[in-house]
């Protein structure tokens, strides 16, 4: 970034915002978490009343011992899915939907998500990934929120991220400004 | 039934040729799955006498109806054979998503019999089964075996149980490791499995795994996991394990020097708060698991620096005090060589430990390699040679990977006195003299010297005043509750925050298997049981159910339990009053009635 980038970062003018700022997304807080997999479970007992973490739309990773995490569709603002898909199967609403009369399930979003979160259920003929649970709310959380164990998971808004990595940023301008 | 797949994998070799058999249902019932099913399925399947080591052997592992549920703390599979180490049945739980994921995959249990022609590893794909050569595998560390399988077959997801160097060249404590830090650790099926040329098995699934009542499940599953994160598990995520080590010491129980001694002078160096303040590195949960005790720590300095592991007490009394080593960065160094090698951690300290008390008495000279004549107790450096000479049984390794029992059979001149093993499985870390109800408990445990059968060590520790009745009584009941946990499978760490009746209506929601409390007590009952019998088949007679012979014998020197010992009269009437508690006879077995109230008339024959 440039000095006069990111003093203009600083001052919040700042890139056009796709979209209205209400959209919540499903993070998870890697000091917390331990990579259980019970999210996983969780998220395919509710969208399909069995366990099928295969079909999860929430992804846990125990690679990195220092950083367990779960990871769900990031609700891209500009999301690599919806540009590479083919048919224009992939949209954003309030989450990312799938078309499954459009879909032809050739597997290209899946591999230009930077996440690995998509998957392609083959019985229901359709990509799938986190819907953010509209319909199966517990305690008005997505039910994998809802149930961790530990409470790492959580619902927020692309606003409030905003506004940590603001602060993250804030702390170090001084050193990138005195730089320049 | 929900949960239960009701089908097992039998895999005949050499031929490799691959069947599915059903399971009926009045075996799942009787024995529910997990340890019960794999007890029930290696009783009928193996002939009395066989050399455990011979291809007659089978070689069992089964999950339990929980498995790939979401129950907090299912993610686990029993094993279970003849074991090469005691020559009676043995048998271990591992943690990890291997469990939940051979259910995804459609089964319930894998049988392998016979041997094959060359080194081979099994893929479980869902539908296809398939036998893989394994030869670029050959003496491979068992952790990179899982890196390797990974990569051949392309996908992260797949789960692999393998065995090291060790098991391939069985030595007769050979483990099977899994997901780096976790182990079917005991008994040496590690070396069965070797014996069959089965490097590992590999295992992806994608398939669903229904439950009863998925709504009534969920709200159960939303309280247990609240429940895992309770005070009833704040040891475990806290410290975890390696707590006991200054809270034994302080008691005076903690193995010292081959069991000689009951404190340790450095048990301070090699406690679980110098671990946690000094080297860990974060915490870990198996899959399935809403508590997570798996603490991860890493070594920051000296020679072994970057070795990460994760370390419970039973690996660290094992390697550390037991062999008088106060270098903690050695014993985490000791233990991760010892999973990659594949062996178990706990036979492997106390069977080093044993050598170290020999050589110090002078019997060991003519079995010692050329650098370790000055072999003594403290010498850690020594602990990870021998580690890895135990693995490749090269030098003195090839001796002592025979075990204590053997090991002291050869050399002879009274070290039998000091192996410190029952019917031949090395004990863990609880100074028995100081522990009078984990005595009888761990003797009379049915694959040897374990503290896992009953929490016997639970009844000392709470110092309660107990008739010998109430003692047989009680570790009966244990053993029996701990026979149904081993089955479900859940993890015993959970134990005292779920009651009988939310498993049995667990199984209910989960697996719609309606039990009643009776039916559900008997299924412990029935599981020791068999495996009771499957030793007596074997030879095994009341002599067994002994500890060694430094507990009956040997005063301890100092510490709080200075003087103290059980003299045999004393555990004789011990003894007599947990076989009364069963309802066997002196001799300890059991009778027709009891094996006819168990459904097991006939077992004999």
């Amino acid at each position: 970034m440039s000095a006069q980038q990111v003093r203009n970062h600083k001052n919040g003018v700042n890139q056009e915002k796709k979209n209205p700022s209400g959209k919540t997304l499903i993070i998870c807080d890697f000091t917390k978490c331990n990579a259980c997999y019970l999210c996983e479970y969780i998220c395919s007992l509710i969208k399909y009343n069995q366990i099928r973490p295969f079909l999860a739309r929430i992804k846990a990773d125990k690679h990195a011992v220092e950083f367990p995490i779960a990871i769900a569709c990031r609700q891209c603002e500009d999301a690599p899915c919806i540009k590479v898909c083919p048919t224009e199967a992939l949209s954003m609403g309030d989450a990312l939907t799938c078309d499954p009369e459009k879909c032809t399930f050739c597997g290209w979003c899946i591999d230009a998500c930077p996440f690995g979160v998509l998957n392609v259920d083959y019985d229901t003929k359709k990509v799938v990934a986190c819907d953010l649970c509209p319909e199966n709310r517990i305690d008005d959380l997505p039910p994998c929120v809802a149930l961790c164990p530990r409470e790492a998971l959580s619902e927020v808004t692309w606003d409030s991220l905003r506004e940590k990595s603001k602060e993250h940023l804030q702390d170090n301008l001084l050193m990138v400004e005195y730089k320049s | 039934m929900h949960g239960y797949t009701g089908r097992l994998i039998r895999i005949a070799l050499p031929r490799g040729k691959i069947s599915i058999e059903d399971i009926d249902e009045k075996t799942l019932r009787c024995y529910l799955g997990g340890l019960g099913l794999a007890t029930k399925l290696i009783f009928d399947e193996i002939t009395p006498g066989i050399d455990p080591l011979d291809p007659r052997n089978s070689l069992i592992f089964a999950v339990g109806p929980f498995a790939g549920t979401a129950v907090p703390t299912t993610g686990k599979f029993a094993v279970a054979a003849k074991s090469p180490l005691t020559g009676f049945i043995g048998y271990g739980v591992a943690s990890g998503l291997f469990g939940p994921t051979l259910r995804s995959a459609g089964y319930d249990a894998i049988i392998i019999q016979g041997r094959a022609r060359g080194l081979l590893y099994l893929f479980i794909d869902d539908d296809e089964i398939r036998l893989h050569p394994a030869i670029k595998l050959a003496d491979m560390d068992a952790i990179k075996v899982e890196e390797f399988i990974r990569d051949e077959l392309n996908d992260q997801s797949v789960q692999v149980a393998a065995i090291g160097p060790a098991g391939e060249k069985m030595v007769k404590f050979a483990c099977i490791t899994l997901e780096g830090t976790r182990q079917v650790g005991r008994c040496g099926l590690g070396a069965v499995m070797g014996s069959k040329n089965i490097k590992a098995i590999a295992v992806r699934g994608t398939g669903p795994v229904s439950l009863a009542d998925p709504q009534r499940a969920l709200v159960k599953y939303r309280e247990l996991y609240k429940r895992c994160q309770s005070d009833a598990t704040i040891k475990y995520r806290n410290l975890g394990t390696p707590q006991n080590v200054l809270v034994f010491n302080e008691r005076g129980v903690l193995p010292t020097r081959n069991f000689q001694y009951g404190t340790f002078e450095k048990a301070e160096l090699v406690s679980g708060e110098t671990l946690k303040a000094d080297l860990r590195k974060g915490t870990s949960a198996c899959g399935g698991c809403a508590i997570g005790c798996d603490h991860i720590v890493q070594v920051k300095n000296g020679p072994y620096a970057g070795t990460k592991t994760g370390l419970d007490y039973e690996s660290l009394f094992a390697l550390g005090p037991c062999c008088g080593v106060d270098d903690i960065s050695a014993v985490i160094k000791a233990a991760d060589l010892c999973d990659r090698l594949g062996i178990d951690t706990i036979s492997a300290g106390v069977v080093i430990a044993f050598a170290m008390e020999a050589a110090e008495k002078g019997l060991l000279d003519e079995f010692l390699d050329d650098d370790l004549r000055d072999l003594r107790f403290g010498d850690w450096s020594a602990v990870v040679k021998l580690v890895e000479r135990i693995a490749f049984r090269e030098g003195t390794g090839d001796l002592l990977a025979e075990g204590s029992r053997r090991a002291a059979a050869r050399i002879g001149k009274g070290s039998e006195r000091f192996a410190m093993h029952v019917k031949g499985l090395e004990l863990p870390g609880y100074i028995l003299r100081g522990l009078k109800s984990a005595a009888v408990g761990f003797s009379v445990s049915t694959r040897g010297g374990c503290h896992l059968r009953n929490a016997a060590y639970g009844l000392d520790m709470k110092e309660l005043e107990l008739s010998d009745q109430e003692r047989g009584q009680k570790i009966v009941e244990i053993e029996n509750q701990y026979s149904v946990i081993d089955s479900l499978i859940l993890c015993k760490f959970i134990r005292s925050a779920v009651s009988d009746e939310d498993l049995i209506e667990l199984l209910k929601v989960v697996n719609g298997l309606e039990l009643s409390q009776e039916e559900f007590s008997r299924i412990g009952e029935r599981i020791t049981t068999l495996q009771k019998v499957f030793n007596i088949r074997e030879g095994a007679t009341r002599k067994d159910d002994y500890p060694p012979p430094r507990v009956l014998e040997e005063p301890l020197p100092n510490g709080p339990n200075k003087g103290q010992y059980i003299p045999l009269e004393v555990y004789d009437q011990m003894l007599d009053a947990y076989y009364k508690a069963r309802g066997w006879n002196k001799e300890g077995i059991p009778s027709e009635e009891n094996l006819r109230s168990l459904g097991l008339e006939g077992v004999f024959k």
